[in-house]
């Protein structure tokens, strides 16, 4: 009777050992109650309480995407969302961070002029109107914590890359011919107002301090722009909007990972040598299609360390999951993969490493296959460890 | 049955008909003879070996509702689920050694248990119009595999005669060994101005990740019946699930309904189970033995 109330209890002590394991790993949807509005996410930044979500607000009552903001804790659960009124729209990325604020594009629909909108951890925004800088398109910080923003100039017909300080000022900046007689204009009210079909991938960021480049229209194409906020360094030239660059990520010197598309063909390289002093065509670095990858996806490229250096690209695939691919930095050499999503569409619109090494990547599913919502995917540090092994 | 559990309850049954034969040709080589004093000393004290087979119904028990889909703007209770209790069979086998003393018996019962349980949700969306109403209901049904092993006491109410009546209760630890949930869904449309549903999937996942293993107690009773040598018990035991069945850590871990706003609930995981044990006794006096 001793012996077997003694196996009994060890039975049970025995069981109550549990596993111990990473809790962090979340996937949430973020849904509202309206079947007549959708939203597009664009960006996430990491704040104290959690997240910050920037999104397009699809309303029936403005032209363009109105701006809305949602602040997620760590783990993943809504807190409170702030919609901007009707006078800020078209929210662009990327979401930066300089000391407590974040920043982020947004435009008046009258103006037509780009605003530097900023945010607390609150959600207390402020704006700023970059007066003369028309059609925001694209915006970054530089390694001095100023601001890139690329925009397109209505009454000159011309890409405008500039610098803005802190406050909005401008500090330097170079327009860039779309070409003789090449009215772009309609191209761009495509990309604002029907970005499923006619979006494109404006780009702008900063290849070492002092060089910048610009995704966008540059001499009759939509062509990858490297340059000092003077005439172009090289170019990467794309073929009209029908063939370019989707997304670029400087690796080391002149390597680069790019991802771009010709016409439905998708392409990629981890790792891909560019003389950025010269001129190139998008096409010269297709070499294989990706044919795992919708149609013009939308494609992120960022940098993942732990003890190693890795390239991860994220792009949509044909089942209408975003993939996750993980390349050694070095070699670009593929290290893992992962696809997310399931049963319901999944678009990508962001990839983003926080500070404590986790990815995060943001999107829109369709909710019961019709309602536009975004999500989080936090996929933690550890779980990566075993997607790299 | 899947064939999860089909694999489990044949493995189970080869196990107990083994013990079982072992038992049983003990007793055809043992065979002492005791004088009446020592007769009736033996008769207090047995242990038993057997199987046991029955069913059980599963009354989960919620205490904290999520989803995957965190509302923007109405309430998250409006996405809580509602559960079917008691409604839905499993299956139970396992194996049952009981030591037997003066009308107090102590046991494990090694056992696999299937318990099941079902619940549905309702996501729903208007617009300006009526006609921009939409819903989807949910219907799920959730199937746990367990290795349970109680440990448990029963108190015979008649400790002499063929039929014997016993309260008892215990503890127990079930290790979950596997789980599958199947969901359908149904879409109601009101575009054309009239409710038109149709079927909109029917989705089985494997989800073994997002269980755990759990603690619980139970009491119940029953009634023995000691003929042609064995014990044929049948009892109804109260299964109280004291720790959480749901992984919490991997609640929101990315799987195909996650999409559909499915995760596990927190969840007590009580349930009912009905079996009826067939017990060989290990010890004897011989082959004249009338015990009882």
């Amino acid at each position: 009777m001793k012996k077997l109330l003694y196996l009994s209890t060890l039975v049970i002590l025995l069981a109550c050992e549990e596993e111990l394991k990473p809790s962090d790993s979340f996937t949430k949807i973020y849904d509202t109650k309206r079947s007549d509005i959708k939203y597009e996410p664009v960006d996430v930044v990491e704040i104290e309480e959690g997240f910050i979500i920037l999104a397009k607000e699809d309303r029936e009552e403005i032209t363009y995407a109105g701006v809305q903001l949602m602040v997620i804790d760590e783990d993943g659960n809504f807190l409170k969302a702030v919609s901007m009124d009707d006078n800020h729209v078209l929210p662009t990325g990327n979401f930066v961070t300089i000391e407590d604020r974040n920043y982020f594009l947004a435009m008046n629909p009258s103006s037509l002029d780009a605003e530097i909108v900023s945010v607390d951890d609150s959600l207390n925004i402020e704006t700023v109107t970059l007066s003369g800088i028309q059609y925001p398109l694209a915006f970054n910080k530089t390694s001095d914590n100023q601001f890139l923003v690329l925009s397109y100039s209505l009454d000159d017909g011309e890409t405008v890359l500039s610098l803005h300080d802190i406050n909005g000022v401008y500090s330097n900046g170079h327009p860039f011919t779309t070409g003789a007689g090449n009215d772009v204009t309609d191209d761009i009210i495509n990309h604002y107002l029907d970005p499923q079909r006619s979006g494109l991938p404006f780009k702008c960021g900063e290849v070492s301090s002092g060089s910048y480049y610009f995704n966008g229209f540059y001499n009759f194409s939509f062509s990858m722009v490297f340059n000092k906020l003077a005439a172009p360094t090289g170019v990467i030239q794309g073929q009209g909007t029908n063939g370019g660059m989707t997304a670029i990520l400087p690796v080391d010197g002149s390597n680069f990972a790019i991802f771009g598309f010709q016409f439905n063909d998708n392409f990629y390289q981890p790792l891909q040598s560019i003389d950025i002093n010269s001129t190139t065509s998008s096409i010269d670095y297709l070499t294989l299609p990706a044919s795992e990858y919708i149609a013009r996806t939308a494609a992120k490229i960022v940098s993942y360390e732990n003890e190693t250096k890795y390239t991860v690209i994220a792009a949509e695939t044909q089942s209408r999951q975003v993939n996750i691919s993980f390349y050694e930095a070095e070699t670009g050499e593929l290290k893992g993969s992962r696809n997310i999503g399931f049963i319901n569409p999944f678009n990508l619109s962001s990839v983003r490493v926080d500070s404590e090494n986790n990815l995060l990547i943001l999107g829109s599913t369709l909710v019961s296959g019709r309602f536009q919502r975004a999500f989080l995917n936090k996929i933690h540090s550890s779980e990566i460890e075993d997607i790299l092994n | 049955m899947t064939p999860n559990v089909c694999s489990y309850a044949s493995k189970l049954l080869t196990v107990c008909f083994l013990l079982i034969a072992a038992s049983t040709y003990g007793q055809r080589t043992m065979k002492p003879k005791l004088p009446n004093s020592d007769y009736k000393k033996f008769l207090k004290t047995q242990w038993w070996l057997g199987m046991r087979v029955g069913t059980t119904l599963s009354g989960p028990s919620a205490k904290e509702t999520f989803s995957s889909i965190d509302p923007i703007d109405y309430e998250v209770e409006d996405l809580s689920k509602t559960y079917s209790k008691y409604k839905n069979p499993g299956v139970l086998i396992g194996l049952d050694l009981t030591f037997y003393h003066r009308g107090v018996s102590a046991g494990i019962q090694p056992t696999f248990k299937q318990l099941i349980y079902g619940y549905s949700s309702l996501l729903q969306w208007e617009g300006t119009t009526p006609e921009q109403t939409f819903e989807s209901s949910y219907d799920s049904k959730q199937k746990l595999n367990y290795l349970d092993i109680p440990f448990i006491l029963k108190f015979d109410i008649l400790t002499d005669g063929k039929i014997r009546p016993f309260v008892g209760g215990g503890v127990n630890y079930a290790f979950n060994i596997g789980a599958e949930k199947e969901t359908s869904i149904v879409n109601t449309d009101n575009t054309s101005g009239t409710p038109r549903s149709y079927d909109a999937g029917n989705f089985v996942v494997n989800n073994q990740d997002q269980f755990k293993n759990f603690f619980g107690m139970k009491f119940g009773g029953g009634v023995s019946f000691d003929y042609f040598n064995i014990r044929t018990a049948i009892d109804v035991f109260y299964n109280l699930g004291f720790t959480n069945v749901s992984d919490e850590n991997a609640r929101y871990e990315l799987n195909e309904l996650t999409t559909l706003g499915d995760v596990n609930d927190d969840l007590n995981l009580n349930h009912l189970s009905v079996a009826v044990s067939f017990l060989f006794p290990l010890r004897y006096i011989d082959n004249t033995f009338q015990p009882y």
